[in-house]
């Protein structure tokens, strides 16, 4: 990430019609990766994260105008990433039941993936991870993944410090019953 | 709590499994807006409110030409409801002239299903 980053400016140059595109360009470029890997850890093949992605950013553009600057942009981004990785969940979920040979788990559909680089204890890490409810499973990856604090999560998500240190007890406990149950 | 971590821990060996094509992030910014630049040349031009400024002699023409409107639906309306008052008178008239018969009579009741008892009950003093 630039480490020139100052978000006043930034936002005073999103606002300016005549600097809008260079500014914007400079905040995808800051933004593209940590919102890439929040995404991917969801979604977990790289079309569709590259899909959701860019969606995110098309989204950011066409909603530049309503933009208050209320909350960060980092705030503001990742909320657009999180309903547009939710929705295509959703979307994916709707038109994998229609078509129960593609509903294989996610380890075999991993193992043939030629982005995951994961040995069969990885793959089953992600199928245990996978079996989680998507709400749980994001506040899992922010939490065992990125390390972030609760009260960051809180101010991301909307959900109070209680009810995500509890959901992520529960995470933690569905993925360790996972394996008791294999191993 | 610290015993299911441990149990997770055991399972993840700490590096990143997920991979993406060699230069991904290098090219996204100019992927995404060249998707960008396309998307909004798909978009419908808007439709813009035109206003048109007038002269007071302009004004004043169409003030007249609104009155004349409204005149004519005013005056229309007056002759319309005149004609419908005429046609009510009509069929009062008619409605005078009329005389009922048995054939008549009994195709009415049918249609209104009064039974003999009904016609009964209504003829007497009870009714």
């Amino acid at each position: 990430m630039n480490k020139k980053w100052n978000e006043q400016q930034m936002v005073e140059r999103l606002r300016d019609e005549r600097l809008r595109e260079v500014a914007f360009t400079q905040l995808v470029d800051h933004f593209k990766e940590q919102l890439y890997w929040q995404i991917r850890r969801m979604v977990f093949s790289h079309d569709d994260a590259d899909d959701v992605l860019q969606n995110t950013f098309i989204k950011a553009w066409t909603g530049l105008d309503g933009f208050r600057g209320d909350a960060k942009l980092s705030t503001w981004l990742f909320r657009i990433a999180n309903n547009e990785t939710l929705n295509f969940l959703e979307r994916q979920r709707q038109a994998l039941s229609l078509d129960d040979e593609a509903a294989m788990g996610i380890a075999a559909s991993l193992e043939s993936d030629p982005y995951f680089d994961g040995d069969e204890t990885e793959r089953q890490l992600q199928e245990a991870i996978a079996s989680l409810p998507d709400k749980q499973r994001q506040v899992f990856n922010l939490k065992y993944f990125e390390e972030m604090k609760y009260e960051d999560m809180s101010d991301l998500l909307g959900t109070s410090v209680g009810a995500l240190k509890a959901s992520y007890h529960h995470a933690v406990k569905k993925i360790a019953d996972y394996f008791g149950s294999r191993d | 709590m610290v015993q299911e971590e441990k149990i997770i821990k055991q399972h993840d060996s700490g590096r990143n499994p997920f991979q993406m094509p060699d230069g991904y992030f290098e090219n996204f910014t100019d992927r995404l807006m060249a998707r960008i630049a396309e998307e909004e040349k798909k978009e419908p031009e808007r439709v813009v409110a035109k206003t048109i400024s007038m002269t007071p002699w302009r004004k004043m023409m169409r003030y007249a030409a609104a009155v004349v409107v409204v005149a004519g639906c005013l005056g229309g309306g007056a002759l319309l409801y005149n004609r419908l008052q005429t046609a009510d008178s009509l069929l009062v008239a008619d409605a005078m002239d009329f005389t009922w018969d048995d054939e008549t009579l009994d195709d009415a009741l049918d249609y209104e299903m009064v039974d003999s008892k009904q016609i009964a009950y209504y003829l007497t003093e009870a009714y």
